[in-house]
Order: C-alpha cells, then sequence, then structure tokens
C-alpha cells in the first residue's frame, strides 16, 4: 500500500565544507564547545513568536529558537534536502495524496508532551487557515490531519502536492504549535504567539526587554542529547543599518541574519580579521524588475528587451552585491538546479549592449528627442533595503545612458505592495523573491494570471494561458523528471516575453563573528542546537 | 493673576485638542495599507486580512475612526500597534523611561554648564567670552546625528574605549554598582551628542538674559557703589539671569520625548525616538499619533508649569501680568 | 541696513562666513553652466579615496564626492533660503497686522502661533513628509509652515513698539490710511531684527533638510548633502570621506548662516546678544 521511502536521520556534519560553506570545514573538524550566549543583531524588533502568523524575519528567527517544524531542509554542502525534525520519519503514500509522519518524543517547555493532536491543532486550525504560505499552497487542498496514536499523524489532501514536505518547516511559516495551549483562544493574541512561547525548541523564552532584546536560555530538557550547546541566546534590536554593522564589527554581536545584513557592506566585514560572511540556508532567490505590462511603452516587448540590454548587471552584481550571488542570467534562479533550462542564458540572448538596445529602442519607435530622451519612467522599491538603492541607482545610469529618464521612488514597504500589487500604479517594480526552493512554491507566483493583484505575487499583470498551465501541471505533477521536463519548458517563453528580467541572483549571506561555529547549512537561520562559541 | 491661569490653563486645552484633530487628520492622510506591513512578503489569504481590517477599524469611514479615536483617548486607550503587538500606550510609556533616562541629566547639565559659560563668559570678557560663542555657535550648527557617527567612529571603534550603541552590555549583564556604571559608559556618546546642542541653547539663552542685566540700571548702581564684579554677579546677576532660563527648561523638558530622535537612532538606544522612527516605516498609525500627542500634551504641560515658576520666582512679572497679557 | 553689512563685512569673521555663502551660491550657479559632467553617472571606481584623478574620492557606485558636494549645494541652499524667505512673508505680514491692529484679531493670530510654536517641530515635520512622499518644495512649505511663528512674534512686538514712536501719529495727522501707515511707515522700521531671525532660520532649515534625509526621507533622484550622508554613514569605516565630508560641508554652511544672523543681531542690537 505505501511506497516505502523511509529516510533515516542522519545528521550530516560530517561531510560539510565545499565551495560556499569554506568556513564550515574547518569548523567539522574543531570540537563543539559548550557554553556561552550569543548575541544576533535584528533591524526590527519582532512582533512576536509565531512564523504561522507571518513570514516577517524578526517573528521568524526569534520564534523558531523556541518552536520547530515537523521537518527542516538540509542545504549543507550544496544540497537541497529534506530532513527530519520534530517528525523522526514518515511515508508517502504512491498516489501522492496521504502523507504519515513518525513523530519525536519531546516535550514542550512547560512539560507537557509533544504529541499527534499537536500536529493535528496546528496545521488544521492555524496553519491552513492563518499561515501565509501553508494557508496559499496547501489551504483547501487538505482534507484532515488524522491521529491513530499520539507518535502518528497522517497528513491526507485532495490533489497530490509533491513540495507539500518542503512547506512543513518553522521558517516557512509551518511550525509546531501546543494544542493544550492554544486551542480555543485567539491565535493572534494568545500570549504564546505575543509574549511567552512554549515551544519543543532548543531554546526557552526567558525575558524581553521591549525596543531592546530578547533573552532566551539553554532548554535542558531539549530532546536531541547534548543539544544546544549554547547556555543562552540574545536577539537585539538595531534597526538603524550603520549601527548594527558597527555593532557587529565592535564585537557587541555576533550574528546578522541575511535580509538584515546589508550585502553591500559584505566586503567591509569580511576584510575584518574577527568577522566572516557566510552563506545561509536560503532558498535561491533573486532581484528582478518588473514591467508593467498594462502601460506603455512596457507593453511592447523590443522596450522590455531593449532594457534589459541596456543594463549593465556585472556592475550591479560587482557593486550592490559586493560580487557575491551571481548574475540574473534567466527567469528564475538556477540555484533550483533540476528545473533550470541551461540553454536559457540573458548573456546570449540580452548582452549588455547600449547601442543594440538603443538601436532597439529605435525601431520600437522610442526616438531621442532633443534633450536625448526617449521616454520617462519610475522604478518603486522598498526603501529599507540599502542594496536595493544601490540597484535602482546603477538602473537610472544605466538606462540614462540609452535615452530613457528615470524617476526613483523608493517607499515604505507597506505603501509598495498595495500600490504595485494591487493598484498596479507603477513602471518598473524592483523586487526580491524568495523561490523557497521549488518553483511551484515562489517562482510560479510570479508569472501566473491567477497571482495578479495578490500581494507578492504577479506583478507585471502577465497573463499567458500557456505559461498557467504549464506552471499548474508542474505543481501537480508527481514524476520528478516529468516536473523538470515541464519547468524547463517555461523558461524559453519567460525570455521571449519578459514580463520581468531577473537582474541578479541572491544567496542569503550572513554576516558572524568567525568564533561561532556549527549552524549553517540548514534551511533558515541555520540550526542554532548545534550551534556553538568559540570560548 | 489666577485669572491669568485659568486662562492659560484653557488655551492650554484647545492647543492639546487641535493637536488632536490635526495629528489625526495628518496621519489618516498617509498612503499604504498598515495590514500589509503586518503580514510580510508572502500573499496571505484574504479573510486573513479582511479579519485584520475589520478587528482594528480600517474598514470604516474616517469619521467613523476619528470618533472611535476620540472615544478611545477620553478612556486613555491609546489604540493597538500591529506591528509591535502591543497596546500603543504601553508602547510608548514603556520607552519614556529609556528616554528620560538620557534625556533628564542632558536637559539639567546643559542648564548648569550652559549658565556657568555664560556666567564665565560674561565676568571674564574678552577671549573668553568669544570662545563661548564660539562653543555656542558649533553647538547650535552641527548636524548631531553626524556628530553622534564620528563620535562612535573615534571612541568605540578606532579607540575601542566606548561602546557602539545600546543600553547596556548584554554579553556581561552587571548588577547594582556595576550595572549602573554600564549604564553611564552607554550615555556617554549620546548624551555628548544631545547635550552639544542644549547647552547651546542654555547658553544663548542665558547670555542674552545676563547681558541685559548686566546693563540695568541696578546693577550699574551696585557696581557704582564699589562693588566687586564678583559679588554682583553672584548676588545680582545670577538670580535675574537664571529666571529666562526657566521658560527655555520647561520648553525643552517639554520637547523630551522627540529632542532625543536622531541619537536615538544613532546609538540604537531603545527610546521613543526610536520607536518614532520606526513606526514611520512601519506606518504604525496608532503609535504615531500617540507619540505625537504624549509628546503635545508634555510640552503644554510643561509650559504652564514653566510659567508658573516664573512667576512665582520674578515678582516684577506678577505685577506687570495683566499689561503683558492684555 | 546697509551699514550694517558693511560693518559685518569688516570684521574677518564676518567677512569669511560672507565669503563662503557667495563662494557657496556662485557654485551652485556658475558650475552647471560651464561644467557638463553628469553627476549622477556611476563608474567601475567603487569607493576610491581621494586621489589626483578624484580629489575627494568615489562613493558606492563610483561617483565623483567633488561632484556630488557641488550639486548638493543647490538643496541645501535652497531649502534654507527659500524656507526662511517664506516663513519670513509670513511671520512679517500677520505679525505687522496683530501688532499694529491688535484686538481680537492679535489675540486669535497669537494663539495660533503659540499653537504652532508648541508643536514638536521636526517630528512633525517628519510626519509630514513621510506622509507626502519626499519633495524639495514640500520640505520647504513644511519648515516655512512651522517656522513663520518666531518671525510673527518677533514681528509683532516691534510693530507694537514702533506704533507707539511720535512720527507714526505724525504721519497719520497727515491722512493717510493705516493700512498705508503700516506698509510705508512701520514694517520697514520694525524690520531689522526680523532679517536677523531669518538668517538663523536658514541654518535651522538646513539642518531639519539634512536630518530628514538622514532618515531616508528624502528623493533619491536630487543629490542632497543629508541624502549623501545617508547612504554614506554605512561606509564610515572604509570609505570615511562619504559621510565626513558632507557632514563638514553642512557644519560649515549653517555656521556660516548662524554667525551672520548672530553678528546682525549683536549689531542690531548692542544690549541684547541672544534670540
Amino acid at each position: 500500500m505505501f511506497k516505502k521511502s523511509r529516510i533515516i536521520s542522519v545528521l550530516r556534519w560530517t561531510i560539510l565544507g565545499g565551495l560556499w560553506v569554506a568556513p564550515a570545514a574547518a569548523q567539522a573538524e574543531a570540537a563543539p564547545q559548550r557554553g556561552g550566549t550569543a548575541i544576533i543583531g535584528l533591524a526590527a524588533e519582532p512582533k512576536g513568536f509565531n512564523s504561522a502568523l507571518t513570514s516577517s524575519t524578526p517573528d521568524t528567527v526569534a520564534g523558531c529558537m523556541v518552536y520547530e517544524g515537523l521537518l527542516t531542509i538540509d542545504t549543507g554542502n550544496g544540497k537541497d534536502e529534506i530532513s527530519p525534525l520534530l517528525a523522526e520519519s514518515w511515508d508517502v503514500s504512491d498516489d501522492g495524496l496521504t502523507y504519515t509522519f513518525h513523530l519525536r518524543n519531546a516535550n514542550w517547555h512547560d512539560g507537557q508532551p509533544f504529541t499527534s493532536e499537536d500536529v493535528r491543532y496546528t496545521l488544521e486550525e492555524v496553519a491552513a487557515k492563518f499561515s501565509p504560505m501553508f494557508s496559499a499552497q496547501v489551504g483547501t487542498n487538505l482534507v484532515k490531519v488524522e491521529t491513530p496514536d499520539k507518535r502518528t499523524a497522517i497528513i491526507q489532501l485532495k490533489q497530490p502536492y509533491p513540495t507539500l514536505l518542503r512547506t512543513l518547516n518553522c521558517t516557512y511559516s509551518t511550525p509546531i504549535l501546543p494544542a493544550h495551549i492554544f486551542k480555543n483562544t485567539d491565535v493572534a493574541t494568545n500570549p504564546a504567539t505575543t509574549s511567552q512561547p512554549i515551544g519543543t525548541g532548543p531554546f526557552k523564552f526567558e525575558s524581553w526587554q521591549r525596543g531592546s532584546h530578547i533573552n532566551l536560555v539553554r532548554n535542558d530538557d531539549y530532546w536531541e542529547d547534548g543539544k544546544p550547546y549554547l547556555d543562552g541566546l540574545i536577539i537585539r534590536a538595531i534597526p538603524n543599518a550603520a549601527s548594527r554593522i558597527q555593532a557587529l564589527m565592535a564585537g557587541e554581536i555576533d550574528f546578522i541574519p541575511m535580509v538584515h545584513f546589508p550585502l553591500n557592506d559584505a566586503r567591509m566585514v569580511e576584510s575584518t580579521p574577527d568577522l566572516q560572511i557566510v552563506r545561509s540556508g536560503f532558498a535561491p532567490g533573486m532581484t528582478y524588475a518588473a514591467f508593467n505590462l498594462k502601460r506603455a511603452p512596457f507593453n511592447d516587448a523590443r522596450v522590455r528587451n531593449a532594457l534589459l540590454m541596456a543594463t549593465n548587471r556585472q556592475f550591479i552584481h560587482d557593486t550592490a552585491f559586493s560580487g557575491l550571488g551571481d548574475l540574473g542570467r534567466a527567469p528564475w534562479p538556477s540555484g533550483i538546479e533540476w528545473a533550470a533550462n541551461r540553454e536559457v542564458n540573458y548573456d546570449v540572448s540580452n548582452p549588455y549592449d547600449p547601442e543594440r538596445a538603443a538601436a532597439l529602442l529605435d525601431e520600437a519607435g522610442l526616438l531621442a528627442g532633443a534633450d536625448g530622451t526617449r521616454f520617462s519612467l519610475n522604478i518603486i522599491y522598498d526603501s529599507a533595503i540599502a542594496e536595493r538603492n544601490q540597484v535602482a541607482n546603477a538602473l537610472k545610469a544605466n538606462w540614462g545612458a540609452v535615452g530613457v529618464n528615470v524617476t526613483l521612488q523608493p517607499l515604505e514597504i507597506a505603501v509598495v505592495m498595495p500600490r504595485v500589487f494591487k493598484e498596479h500604479d507603477f513602471d518598473i517594480y524592483l523586487n526580491d523573491n524568495n523561490s523557497y526552493g521549488d518553483p511551484a512554491i515562489g517562482v510560479g507566483r510570479v508569472f501566473v494570471t491567477e497571482s495578479i493583484g495578490r500581494i507578492s505575487g504577479n506583478a507585471a499583470q502577465y497573463s499567458n494561458p500557456e505559461v498557467d498551465a504549464l506552471f499548474a501541471a508542474g505543481a501537480k505533477e508527481i514524476d520528478p523528471d516529468k516536473r523538470a521536463e515541464i519547468y524547463q519548458s517555461i523558461q524559453p517563453i519567460l525570455v521571449r516575453d519578459m514580463p520581468v528580467m531577473m537582474l541578479h541572483e541572491l544567496s542569503g549571506f550572513d554576516g558572524a563573528a568567525k568564533r561561532l561555529h556549527g549552524l549553517w547549512g540548514w534551511i533558515g537561520n541555520g540550526r542554532w542546537a548545534h550551534a556553538w562559541l568559540e570560548q | 493673576m489666577w485669572q491669568y491661569f485659568l486662562k492659560r490653563v484653557f488655551w492650554s486645552i484647545v492647543t492639546i485638542f487641535v493637536i488632536i484633530i490635526v495629528n489625526f487628520v495628518l496621519i489618516k492622510l498617509v498612503p499604504g495599507d498598515p495590514v500589509h506591513a503586518m503580514i510580510g512578503d508572502f500573499p496571505a489569504p484574504q479573510d486573513y486580512i479582511d479579519q485584520l481590517r475589520r478587528d482594528f477599524g480600517l474598514d470604516q469611514p474616517l469619521h467613523v475612526q476619528l470618533w472611535l479615536y476620540l472615544g478611545n483617548l477620553a478612556q486613555g486607550n491609546f489604540g493597538f500597534s500591529f506591528a509591535n503587538r502591543q497596546p500603543v500606550l504601553d508602547l510608548i510609556l514603556g520607552r519614556t523611561v529609556n528616554t528620560l533616562i538620557l534625556i533628564l541629566p542632558a536637559i539639567v547639565f546643559s542648564a548648569i554648564i550652559g549658565i556657568a559659560l555664560s556666567l564665565a563668559a560674561a565676568s571674564r570678557g574678552g577671549g573668553f567670552d568669544i570662545t563661548v560663542s564660539a562653543i555656542t555657535l558649533f553647538g547650535y550648527s552641527i548636524p548631531v546625528f553626524w556628530l553622534g557617527q564620528v563620535l562612535v567612529l573615534i571612541f568605540a571603534i578606532v579607540l575601542g574605549v566606548l561602546p557602539t550603541s545600546g543600553m547596556y552590555s548584554l554579553r556581561a549583564p552587571q548588577s547594582g554598582f556595576g550595572a549602573f556604571l554600564d549604564l553611564l559608559r552607554h550615555m556617554v556618546l549620546p548624551l555628548a551628542c544631545i547635550m552639544a546642542f542644549k547647552i547651546a541653547v542654555f547658553s544663548r539663552t542665558a547670555r542674552a538674559s545676563i547681558l541685559g542685566v548686566l546693563n540695568s540700571d541696578f546693577v550699574m548702581t551696585a557696581r557704582a557703589k564699589g562693588l566687586s564684579r564678583g559679588y554682583t554677579l553672584w548676588r545680582h546677576v545670577l538670580p535675574n539671569a537664571v529666571i529666562p532660563v526657566i521658560a527655555v527648561f520647561g520648553y525643552q523638558f517639554g520637547h523630551a520625548l522627540t529632542s532625543s530622535l536622531l541619537v536615538e537612532t544613532v546609538f540604537a538606544w531603545p527610546g521613543v525616538g526610536q520607536l518614532f522612527v520606526t513606526a514611520v516605516g512601519q506606518r504604525d498609525f496608532p503609535v504615531l499619533q500617540g507619540i505625537l500627542l504624549l509628546s503635545t500634551i508634555l510640552v503644554v504641560v510643561a509650559n504652564v508649569l514653566a510659567d508658573l515658576l516664573y512667576t512665582i520666582v520674578d515678582p516684577r512679572i506678577r505685577r506687570s501680568l495683566g499689561a503683558r497679557h492684555a | 541696513m546697509r551699514e550694517l553689512f558693511q560693518r559685518l563685512a569688516g570684521s574677518p569673521a564676518g567677512f569669511i562666513a560672507g565669503g563662503f555663502i557667495l563662494l557657496l551660491i556662485v557654485v551652485t550657479i556658475v558650475v552647471p553652466l560651464v561644467h557638463s559632467v553628469n553627476p549622477m553617472a556611476i563608474s567601475g571606481n567603487a569607493l576610491f579615496p581621494p586621489s589626483a584623478q578624484h580629489l575627494l574620492g568615489t562613493d558606492e557606485l563610483g561617483r565623483d564626492v567633488l561632484q556630488l558636494l557641488i550639486h548638493g549645494v543647490r538643496v541645501s541652499l535652497s531649502v534654507g533660503l527659500l524656507s526662511a524667505l517664506v516663513a519670513s512673508v509670513l511671520g512679517v505680514l500677520i505679525g505687522a497686522w496683530a501688532g499694529y491692529f491688535g484686538g481680537r484679531i492679535d489675540m486669535f493670530l497669537m494663539r495660533v502661533a503659540e499653537i504652532f510654536q508648541v508643536l514638536p517641530t521636526f517630528v512633525l515635520a517628519a510626519v509630514i513628509v513621510a506622509m507626502l512622499g519626499p519633495g524639495t518644495t514640500r520640505v520647504i512649505a513644511v519648515i516655512a509652515i512651522l517656522a513663520w511663528p518666531q518671525i510673527a512674534l518677533v514681528m509683532r512686538s516691534e510693530v507694537y513698539r514702533v506704533k507707539q514712536i511720535d512720527f507714526v501719529d505724525a504721519v497719520r495727522c497727515l491722512g493717510y490710511s493705516e493700512i498705508y501707515i503700516l506698509i510705508r511707515e512701520v514694517v520697514p522700521n520694525a524690520l531689522r531684527p526680523v532679517v536677523a531671525l531669518g538668517t538663523l532660520i536658514v541654518g535651522q532649515a538646513i539642518l531639519i533638510e539634512a536630518s530628514l534625509s538622514f532618515l531616508g526621507l528624502s528623493s533619491p533622484d536630487v543629490i542632497s548633502w543629508g541624502g549623501m550622508l545617508n547612504s554614506g554613514q554605512r561606509y564610515l569605516f572604509n570609505a570615511w570621506w562619504l559621510s565626513v565630508l558632507p557632514g563638514i560641508a553642512i557644519f560649515l554652511t549653517v555656521l556660516a548662516f548662524n554667525f551672520i544672523g548672530d553678528a546682525l543681531n549683536a549689531a542690531l542690537n548692542p544690549k541684547d546678544t541672544g534670540r
């Protein structure tokens, strides 16, 4: 009845190393030391600890120290594998509709045992309704969660959804919550969401000095023997980017996670003897520019292609991203290797060539006026992210060189979101996108008709039935080879139509003290249960 | 005299009320939807967004929101901060203590140093006077946030003798007197920045009134009687020169919540200023409203109190009140 | 008024301050005319320290810092001068009216001025700019609206003083209208302290603009010193010139205006050099 694909819990710390976790190779050799308190610096204070209600980074960082998901994703050594966490192992039925999870023997921080009822409650009553990701991706596709015994939870789906396992981790908005605390309460205002989290994780909540920092202490009763190594963790909010970096350089904090670590400071941090830049375990992402296809002249594919040719992606890569990550060459990150079509390459189809770009604009009828200006456009972007401002300035200069007059509009994220995704009041929208490691989760939303009008969805308002059908087929296909084929066939269409152009292939990079070890190689902000400080 | 104070109090209440309305209208005109700042990056189900809107009254017409707002204010309810998942009043009051820890010593020391400098300048004159004027002018002209950055560069990064930011050493928490010393270490640089400006404010005011007193008839008479310059300064000039400083003191105290805004940002000081800057970024309406309103109330109250003090200290004003406020 | 400026230019410090402002004005007007380099043009030479090629170094996009500073003068000066001008005009009109005619209008105007004075200026300016979006005109308008009461209160008491001087009665006997007397006789004689205060407001306005830009509340399309500080603060360690130089530029400019304001004040009113 069940295809046995039982995966055994293996900790892969012995085979770390390789290209992008260079410091980790050294970590594997040194013996972990116990004790010490690590200090994490964030750009904003968390609003709470419940990542089932939000995907904002501060809540996720703080929350996922205390709460844990059923699974995690092992990204060590270039891998991208689902790994056990609160679920020790799992089975998937042949039809892809039934997922059986065998749960670990663990306790909540208040001493109550963790059971299958907690899983049922969390997935059915919280995640399916409120989780930004689980509700959008699984939501009504979830029939029910069965609990035959305390250590077994069975998820029943209506339709196959091969990426389900990827959504079941704390960072991606599915932490397992204690049913005995949350049941029959308002999840959003329950103290376990807002101020007093009670999880199964390696660290327990101790105190919160509002506006300054949160104290977490070691969970001595943690299910993984001998972990965590650290006595405690402090999460500190330092909103001003310059002050945050200064605190890291002065040794007042040990770690700044990606997103909150400004990439254009990377070289400076790297050249400081005590500090390191480490690639975090985040899924491949991209910085992209979306064209408003409903506005002239962006409704002309020649104009879109010309603007890509006028863009010096190498310069953006070198300056704004300090040479970290990679140049944008395809419609979505090539880091999702199995779904990448190697035939597709901007360097071939749209190389940086201002003269060709100008010729193409001439061809589209956009001739330069007396002052050399062909037309004007605005670029809208989130003002809070330093490197994006730098990208926008580079585009302004690049496009200005071919006679396009650019106005920059950095706005608060709360203003940008409805304006771009709902009101479609923009020319060019500059944004980052997290692929979540699978085109079905994080990439399709940028291109499919269905997500026009949805926040973080299809800003360009691109609508192509062929593309819609292919993305829909890909999301349901269980056979990996067929899935890969489907996605690879979408890429050439997206280059031809060019609704968005990928400027840079993002990788997450954390800034950290060199004495911090053992953390990296896992999705999210690393696995803090395994982190240790050199004394 | 009582009639005068009743008038003052009445106008203070009018001022606060006007500002409530102004604040409300201003802040409600901000474009953008706070719901999205709350959810984060990933698409959320419409049900959830609708629920947030209902819960926080965002779908009501503006005048209904204003009515709700006024009603809530009357009950001491300043609203709920989406971004912080905390009642606004708790949030602001929680940070107020941290801001006062920074600002009160800054104002007191600035007032003392400012008065002392201008007195010394008045008594020594010449080169010293010019030096004091120059210091004052510098403090008045320097961008405090920039001064903060430069101080961090010199004292925290290059010399490494003081912390870059924050209020406490998180790495080695102290208790008792050690904790107090630790706090002092963290206060030195932000305090220096705030005081650079405030010393200038106080010394300008004091200098103006000292010169006024020095040139007044009774001081001329005292000097003519052969009393020493120092004695005259101490017994006659100082008491009279301090009086206008009280008014400035009230004003500065009233602005306590907001005057450290830029400095708190630079030094990651967990006070009201930092809360405000973050709230602007998050479009956290209720927090902005709360800070504007609370600081306005504080200014108004401080001004009335300063006025009261002023009148008690200076009998001449008591007598001339009728003429001044006709 | 002319002898005032002559006396000012006679003192070495006043001469330097005045000369500095004059230089800034000339630079603002002349440089764009004779020098057509686009200061926003990027280059691969990012974060180059000061050298013969780039006298004051380059920024994170390889732009020449000297060029940026020169183009940034315009924003600081126009915000400073225009907002002080608008505030002064508003303040003079309102203050003169209130001081000359007195009565209920005086009461009302002065109450309004008081309410404005109580507002936490910088916070309100920050909220308004955050709300309406950045823009030089908006910043000027906001600063002017928040600064006029200072002028109005001074103007009111000056007008009140001047109108009690005998010559006003003498003019009135000649049969001129009250408005005529106010505009032709009273206001010109009451203007002197306003000039000094207005000069000080220029300095305040430049600082407010820089502070707003530092908080990120300025348009990235416009080069401003505060904006340069905002992006440059991040490179304090490896490119000190990006934050130190614009800071010095702001400081010197504000200092020059404040110095002149103070000197004017002292010259006008030798007994009382304060505000």
